[in-house]
């Protein structure tokens, strides 16, 4: 087996084995929630918060759990983070909330998150799977961030709700649309290849 | 060795859900007061926004056939100065909650707040904006309130402008309106004190 240095464990996550651009997993709440950054940056945080401290707790539970009930031990640790989450945000962020709405507890089947616990915290240390959780999660935060700022600029004018283009701006309904969320991720997702392909090429 | 195996699956899982069920209960019983305090103050803000000249909003729950609809009567010492309906139905999305403030008499809508909706971004949620929702104000609840779709109505017509692109969230929420204070006016206990003219 080859050797994984820590430091490769966070960073995978938020370049080379990104989960967005690269293992397109959790594509649901990536398309809905991002027509505007803040909404974006609410739905990355409460994800990783529910990775991380899943990873923690299937890593440190990875000698206990028999392989034959192992999926519904991740959901049921998944879920209690999930629901956790979603009263804490309707008790202190109650506008988060209400714009997120059914978004939050769509996590528990988020496959970024039940992904990481079959193949990665299951099989590894606590510090190993903490390492990747984290980095999982910031490649998803920056991802998130990249597609809502595209969007919630040309969608609305505004970015975190404050004007940034001129008032002669015409929004494009599109953008804070469906369509505008693909669009803008298959742009990213060719940029990104384009960018790999360069590099590998070593142009 | 096959017996200990399912022993342990049972043991593992059972201890995980139990733990995971207490840890949801606790977090529960600290979150759920403030949950229920932040409904209820967005409810009565709204209130307070559509009725700003009443001192105070005294509810009363009303029974219509089943379904219970909050109703609150506001009030500035002994004068009746409307009503407040706190009304929900489906929308395009999902739920949709406002709140409708009518004249005492329950002819004329004072306006409307949206509580809760969850309809298209941009499209059907702009009936959150207050461009859409002052159409609303003067309008008579006594009759049909409609929509026309990309001009504006001529006045006393009791008709409002659909959002754009948006007609069936604009349709399900007069449905709201239209529905439900038309069986408010109906009921028994609410013609005794508007007076009878139907």
């Amino acid at each position: 087996m080859k050797k994984v240095t820590p430091a490769y464990e966070f960073s995978k996550g938020i370049w080379k084995e990104n989960p967005i651009l690269v293992q397109l997993l959790g594509m649901c709440p990536t398309l809905a929630v991002t027509s505007t950054v803040i909404n974006g940056v609410a739905m990355a945080l409460a994800t990783s918060f529910v990775l991380i401290m899943s990873s923690l707790i299937i890593s440190l539970l990875r000698k206990i759990i028999p392989s034959s009930v192992r999926i519904a031990s991740f959901i049921v640790v998944i879920a209690t983070f999930v629901t956790l989450v979603d009263s804490f945000l309707k008790a202190y962020f109650y506008d988060i909330s209400k714009a997120l709405g059914p978004f939050i507890p769509l996590i528990i089947v988020n496959c970024l998150i039940l992904g990481r616990q079959e193949a990665f915290a299951s099989k590894n240390t606590v510090k190993r799977s903490l390492l990747d959780a984290f980095g999982m999660g910031v490649g998803f935060f920056l991802s998130l961030l990249v597609l809502s700022t595209v969007r919630e600029i040309l969608g609305f004018g505004t970015w975190f709700g404050i004007q940034v283009m001129p008032d002669l701006f015409n929004p494009w309904m599109v953008m804070i649309m469906a369509p505008g969320a693909f669009l803008t991720l298959g742009i990213m997702l060719g940029a990104y290849g384009i960018f790999k392909g360069k590099k590998s090429r070593g142009v | 060795m096959k017996m200990s195996e399912t022993l342990r699956m049972v043991i593992v899982l059972t201890s995980i859900s139990i733990i995971s069920g207490a840890s949801l209960a606790v977090v529960d019983s600290v979150t759920k007061t403030r949950v229920n305090l932040n409904k209820q103050s967005a409810l009565n803000k709204g209130l307070k926004r559509l009725m700003p000249e009443a001192g105070n909003f005294k509810k009363e729950d009303i029974n219509n056939n089943g379904k219970i609809i909050a109703v609150y009567r506001a009030v500035k010492g002994n004068t009746l100065m409307g009503w407040g309906f706190h009304l929900k139905g489906p929308g395009f999305s999902d739920k949709i909650e406002i709140i409708a403030a009518v004249n005492p008499k329950i002819t004329r809508l004072l306006g409307i707040e949206v509580l809760e909706q969850k309809e298209t971004p941009g499209l059907g949620d702009n009936m959150k904006k207050e461009s859409f929702r002052e159409q609303f104000k003067g309008l008579f609840v006594n009759r049909k309130i409609e929509f026309i779709k990309n001009r504006i109505p001529e006045k006393g017509s009791n008709k409002i402008q659909a959002m754009a692109a948006a007609t069936y969230s604009t349709r399900y929420l007069l449905d709201i309106i239209n529905d439900n204070i038309k069986k408010i006016r109906h009921m028994k206990k609410i013609r005794h004190i508007i007076g009878g003219e139907k």
